[in-house]
C-alpha cells in the first residue's frame, strides 16, 4: 500500500464515528484532565514542591496551635484544639484558591503559549474546556485535601472522618467547589477580554480566605460588625463553617446548626448559570474586538 | 465544482485607544471552490490573518458573510469548526504543549476535535509516520526542532478529517529540506485527497509551485484573484520572448540583424553572452507570432531554447501591490 493510500485509509475508517454525543462530551472533558494532568506530571519540581508545600502548611499552623488555647475556642463555639481548626481551614481553603483561579490562570497560560486559539477552532465548546479545567482543578485539589488531612493526623490533630460523615464531607467539597468555581468561571470570563487580572485576583482570594476565616473563627468578627455581617455574604465562609461542623464538632450536614450554612452556600447556586452566561457573554465580546489572542 | 468558501463583503475594523480606528478589511470578497489550492499574498499588516481568522470563527467580521462548506461563522460556527483544519502562522511552533509529547499533543487535541480514540490512534500514527516523526513520537515537544512543530501542527490540522485546511504561512522559518518536504505533503493532501487549501505566504516559488489561484490582499482590500500566469500577464506591460542561441560559428551582428527583419519583433532589450550562447529579450508584438517566426527564419542556427517571457511572480506581486499594472 502507497503511503497516499495509507491516508486515504486513515480518514476513511473514521468516517461517521464522529457525533456530537453525550459520551463524547464527556470524553472531552477528561481529555482536557488527562492533558493537565500530563503537563504538570511533567513537571517534576512543581509536583515535589506541592508536597512540601503541604507538609510546612500544616507543620506551621501545627506550632501556632500550640499559642492558642483550646478554651478560648470552645467559648466561641468549637470545642477542639486550634491545630484541627486550621487543619480543616487551611485544607479546603486550597480548594476555593485553586477553584477561583485556575481557570483564568489557565486560559491566560494558554493565550500566552499560542494554544488557546487552537483549542477554540476545535469543535469543543469553550464551556466544555472550562469544565474540564475545573475538574482538573477539583481532583489536584483533592490530593492537595487528602494529602493535608492526612498528614495532620499522622501528627495527631483530631479531626472527625467516619464512614457516616465521609459522604457528608464529599458532597459539601463538592457542592463548595461548584458554587466556587462559578466565581472562577467569572474571573475567566473577565480575563478573555481584561487579560491581567492577576491582581485581582490575589486581592479578592486574600479577602475570601481573610473574611471566610481560614485561620481563625469568624465570631472573632462580632466585635467589628461590618466584617462580620460581610463574611456572612461570602460563599466559602459558609463552606467552611460547614465542614468545621462536620469534621470537627461531628454534627450531621441536615442538623439545624450545619443545614443553615448549606441553606446560605446553595443561595449562590445561581451563580452557575449566570458564570456561563458571562463567559460566554466576554467570549462573544473578544470575538468581536480580536482580543481573544492578546496578552 | 461548488465553493467551499464563499466571503462576501467582510468588513473589519479594530478601535484602537479613544479616537484611532484601523480598516483591517474593506468590503472583502472572494471564493474557493472546493479541492482548490487557494493563496492569499499580501504584505505584513494587509489583512491576511484577520481574513483567516474571521474564516476560522476566531473573530466576528463588523459586517459581511462568511459561508464554508454552506455554514455560516454567524449561525453554525461549530460546523464551520469541524469543516476546517486551522495552522496559525507565525508561530515558529509554538502553539503546542512543550511539556507534552507530540504523540500527546496529538491525542489531545484528536479529543478535542471529538474524534473517537481508537480512530484518532490510527490516524496519528499513520500521520507520524507520513512525515517521519515516528520515531520521535513519544519524545517531549520542547526537544523539537522547528520543522518537526511544524509537521506536528499540519497533522494537528488533519486528525478530525476536515475537507478545508486553513494554513497562515506553514513554511515559514523553516529550511529548505522541511519546507519541500512540507510542500510535498500539501500538494498530496490537495491533489489526491482533494483538499481544499486556503494558504498565506510570502513565499513567491511556493505560491506558484503549489497554488490554483491567488488573491491579493492590501491595505484590507482584495486587489487582484486569479492564476499565477494572469498575475503575471497582468503586468505585463511589453510583450516578451526570450531565446537562447549557441554563435555556431556565426557573429552577433548577424543575429541582431536577423531578429531585427521579422515582422513581430519591436526590440531587442537585452542580450547578454553565457559561454558561447546569446540570450536575448526580445520585446515583441505577439509572442504567438513571433515564436514560429524566429523557429523558422532560425533554423540555421543552433536554438537552445525559445520561450515566451513573463514577469516573475515576485515582480507581479510588486507591481500590482504598487497599482502599477494594466487593468
Amino acid at each position: 500500500m502507497s503511503n497516499t493510500e495509507n491516508l486515504l485509509d486513515a480518514f476513511r475508517y473514521g468516517r461517521g464515528l464522529e457525533k456530537q454525543s453525550l459520551k463524547l462530551k464527556i470524553h472531552r472533558v477528561f481529555g482536557v484532565v488527562w492533558a493537565q494532568m500530563k503537563i504538570l506530571l511533567n513537571y517534576k519540581m512543581q509536583f515535589f514542591l506541592e508536597v512540601i508545600d503541604i507538609i510546612l502548611n500544616v507543620l506551621i499552623y501545627y506550632f501556632i496551635g500550640f499559642l492558642v488555647s483550646g478554651d478560648e475556642l470552645a467559648k466561641l463555639g468549637y470545642r477542639t484544639s486550634y491545630q484541627a481548626f486550621a487543619l480543616v481551614g487551611i485544607a479546603l481553603s486550597r480548594y476555593i484558591w485553586t477553584s477561583i483561579s485556575r481557570i483564568s490562570r489557565r486560559m491566560q497560560r494558554e493565550i500566552s503559549i499560542g494554544t488557546f486559539e487552537s483549542i477554540l477552532v476545535t469543535n469543543t465548546s469553550i464551556d466544555l474546556w472550562i469544565i474540564g479545567q475545573a475538574l482538573f482543578g477539583f481532583l489536584w485539589s483533592s490530593l492537595w485535601f487528602v494529602g493535608t488531612l492526612v498528614s495532620g493526623i499522622l501528627i495527631g490533630i483530631p479531626i472527625i472522618i467516619t464512614v457516616y460523615n465521609l459522604p457528608q464531607i464529599i458532597f459539601i467539597v463538592l457542592f463548595s467547589v461548584l458554587v466556587h468555581a462559578s466565581i472562577g468561571i467569572l474571573f475567566a470570563a473577565i480575563a478573555i477580554l481584561y487579560k491581567q487580572i492577576e491582581t485581582v485576583l490575589f486581592v479578592f482570594s486574600t479577602t475570601i480566605e481573610f473574611l471566610g476565616g481560614v485561620v481563625y473563627p469568624i465570631a472573632i468578627l462580632r466585635k467589628y460588625q461590618p466584617l462580620y455581617y460581610l463574611s456572612l455574604m461570602i460563599p466559602f465562609t459558609h463552606s467552611l463553617e460547614l465542614m468545621r461542623k462536620v469534621m470537627i464538632s461531628g454534627i450531621n450536614i441536615w442538623d439545624p446548626a450545619a443545614s443553615i450554612n448549606l441553606i446560605a452556600l446553595s443561595l449562590f447556586l445561581p451563580l452557575v448559570w449566570l458564570s456561563f452566561k458571562v463567559l460566554n457573554y466576554y467570549y462573544e465580546e473578544a470575538r468581536k474586538l480580536g482580543e481573544i489572542s492578546s496578552y | 465544482m461548488d465553493n467551499a468558501i464563499i466571503v462576501r463583503d467582510i468588513t473589519k475594523v479594530f478601535r484602537i485607544g479613544h479616537n484611532r480606528q484601523i480598516v483591517a478589511l474593506d468590503n472583502v470578497s472572494f471564493e474557493v471552490k472546493e479541492g482548490e489550492f487557494f493563496g492569499l499574498l499580501g504584505p505584513n499588516g494587509a489583512g491576511k490573518t484577520t481574513l483567516t481568522k474571521i474564516i476560522s470563527t476566531l473573530l466576528i467580521p463588523d459586517s459581511g458573510e462568511v459561508l464554508v462548506n454552506g455554514y455560516s461563522i454567524y449561525k453554525e460556527p461549530m460546523k464551520v469548526r469541524q469543516s476546517i483544519g486551522w495552522m496559525q502562522g507565525e508561530t515558529g511552533g509554538r502553539a503546542l504543549y512543550w511539556r507534552l509529547s507530540g504523540y500527546d499533543n496529538l491525542k489531545y487535541f484528536a479529543t478535542l476535535q471529538g474524534v473517537n480514540s481508537k480512530v484518532a490512534e490510527i490516524r496519528i500514527k499513520t500521520f507520524l509516520k507520513f512525515l517521519d516523526l515516528d520515531k520521535d513520537a513519544y519524545r517531549l515537544v520542547k526537544d523539537y526542532s522547528t520543522g518537526m512543530k511544524i509537521k506536528l501542527l499540519l497533522i494537528r490540522a488533519l486528525l478530525h478529517n476536515p475537507s478545508i485546511l486553513i494554513l497562515d504561512e506553514p513554511t515559514v522559518g523553516l529550511d529548505v529540506a522541511s519546507a519541500i518536504k512540507i510542500r510535498e505533503f500539501l500538494r498530496e493532501l490537495n491533489e489526491e485527497l482533494n483538499k481544499t487549501i486556503l494558504f498565506t505566504s510570502h513565499n513567491m516559488t511556493e505560491v506558484e509551485q503549489l497554488c490554483d489561484r491567488i488573491a491579493i490582499i492590501n491595505k484590507g482590500k482584495i486587489i487582484f484573484v486569479g492564476s499565477a500566469r494572469q498575475m503575471k500577464e497582468k503586468v505585463e506591460k511589453v510583450k516578451v520572448v526570450s531565446l537562447k542561441v549557441r554563435m555556431n560559428g556565426k557573429t552577433e551582428n548577424e543575429l541582431v540583424s536577423s531578429l531585427m527583419k521579422m515582422n513581430s519583433v519591436e526590440k531587442i532589450l537585452s542580450k547578454r553572452n553565457d559561454e558561447g550562447i546569446y540570450e536575448f529579450r526580445i520585446a515583441v508584438r505577439d509572442p504567438y507570432e513571433t515564436i514560429p517566426e524566429l523557429v523558422t527564419k532560425l533554423k540555421d542556427w543552433k536554438i537552445e531554447a525559445i520561450e515566451r517571457s513573463l514577469p516573475t511572480l515576485e515582480e507581479a506581486f510588486i507591481r500590482i501591490l504598487g497599482g502599477d499594472y494594466i487593468e
